[in-house]
């Protein structure tokens, strides 16, 4: 398994006949059926004057901050759950909690 | 290289799990799924972490894990720890995540065994002080003062109940490694977990996880809250490692009380008499703590 970037989401068809759903997980593991993107009703915003500390990334409960291009944080839209922790914990108050419009 | 904040590996291990916003327990898994690396054997009995982490008909684990039975944590570590040291693998972690109630209440006899069959297991205790899977319900380590739902005026008990305490448990099973940590010292959290993969034999580990549905409190405060409880002396960072204990931050003047229980639904009817109490059985509890750190350097055979 890589990193969170790789985590993705493969929708589940739900059979009609009982007999035809799986006793074990549908699939390798880095899918998963749901995305938890219809949780959030606010959305971190990453401003300029970050510098890709990476305690974001440490302190995110869902894992849903990734390190881009020279560790520059983004935020992975099918797993914030916008709590908030990451605004709360950045040193540098470079994380805004906004509206979500990512939807 | 030992871990660290700057150096916490990439790989993910627990992604999408549908535990709440801010969930400590969470934190604390992807933490130490990230340390021990993806060889890890998890076993998880009933509660939080299993019901978000094993979502049907797709888990948010990247490792291989098992549900146990509620009880039988201890007795399931064992079970996979033998077959690993049977087919001679050196590299599978096997390590379990239980809840406070799943280790204080209805685990603790497992728990029990599985130290005594001296297994190399890590035994990884989640404490959000009381039964939050089934509805926030009182467990063992739930502490004086606190609302839940089957205490809703408090939990007042007229005689000292102190929170049972897991660390002394551990340690009197003459363990090589225990030790109690917070998500709020990070730092201090990655390196006992690092410390009780390399140990041979059983290992415990009891951090501290707020939980913001089941405290009242907000969804951000999490890693704040895991600060300020072991700023205030209600959580103390300790090590118990070839029978010494070692106190890993000692606070010289303790911050005030109301600092951490303001933040918190949980401690809403609270009174200023009680604070006092509460500060008073802390200053008791430091003053043990310290006369067993003594007593355990100067003569470790009887720590």
């Amino acid at each position: 398994m890589a990193d969170q970037s790789d985590w993705k989401v493969r929708p589940f068809q739900r059979p009609k006949n009982p007999q035809d759903w799986p006793l074990t997980p549908q699939c390798e593991s880095g899918y998963l059926a749901t995305s938890n993107s219809g949780w959030r009703t606010l959305w971190p915003q990453i401003l300029d004057n970050c510098n890709s500390c990476g305690l974001c990334f440490v302190y995110c409960p869902d894992g849903a901050i990734a390190k881009g291009e020279n560790d520059f944080p983004y935020v992975l839209a099918d797993w914030c759950k916008g709590c908030g922790l990451c605004a709360k914990e950045c040193p540098k108050d470079a994380i805004r909690m906004n509206e979500d419009d990512q939807k | 290289m030992s871990i660290s904040i700057k150096t916490l590996p990439n790989p993910e291990h627990f992604v999408g799990h549908k535990a709440c916003g801010g969930c400590g327990g969470s934190l604390i898994v992807r933490w130490v799924l990230k340390v021990l690396g993806e060889k890890t054997h998890v076993v998880i009995p009933a509660g939080c972490m299993s019901a978000v982490g094993f979502i049907y008909p797709q888990m948010a684990l990247g490792v291989n894990a098992i549900i146990s039975p509620f009880a039988a944590t201890g007795a399931v570590l064992s079970g996979i720890a033998a077959v690993v040291r049977a087919k001679g693998l050196t590299d599978v972690p096997v390590v379990g995540f239980a809840g406070d109630g799943a280790t204080a209440d209805i685990g603790l006899q497992s728990l029990s065994g599985a130290l005594d069959r001296r297994e190399k297991i890590i035994y990884i205790c989640y404490d959000n002080e009381a039964y939050m899977n089934t509805g926030i319900q009182k467990s063992g380590a739930t502490p004086w003062g606190v609302r839940t739902t089957t205490s809703p005026r408090g939990f007042r008990p007229e005689l000292d109940a102190p929170k049972k305490d897991l660390l002394r448990i551990a340690a009197a099973h003459g363990i090589p490694y225990a030790a109690t940590a917070s998500v709020g010292y990070a730092n201090d959290l990655l390196k006992k977990i690092e410390k009780a993969g390399q140990v041979d034999g059983p290992s415990f580990l009891h951090i501290f996880a707020p939980c913001p549905t089941g405290w009242g409190c907000e969804a951000d405060a999490t890693v704040q809250l895991g600060k300020s409880v072991v700023d205030t002396g209600l959580w103390p960072l300790l090590e118990w490692e070839s029978r010494q204990l070692t106190i890993n931050r000692q606070p010289k003047k303790f911050a005030p009380l109301e600092e951490y229980l303001a933040g918190q639904g949980r401690y809403r009817n609270i009174t200023e008499d009680e604070i006092a109490a509460l500060e008073a059985v802390r200053d008791r509890n430091w003053r043990e703590l310290r006369a067993w750190n003594i007593h355990s350097s100067v003569n470790p055979d009887f720590g």
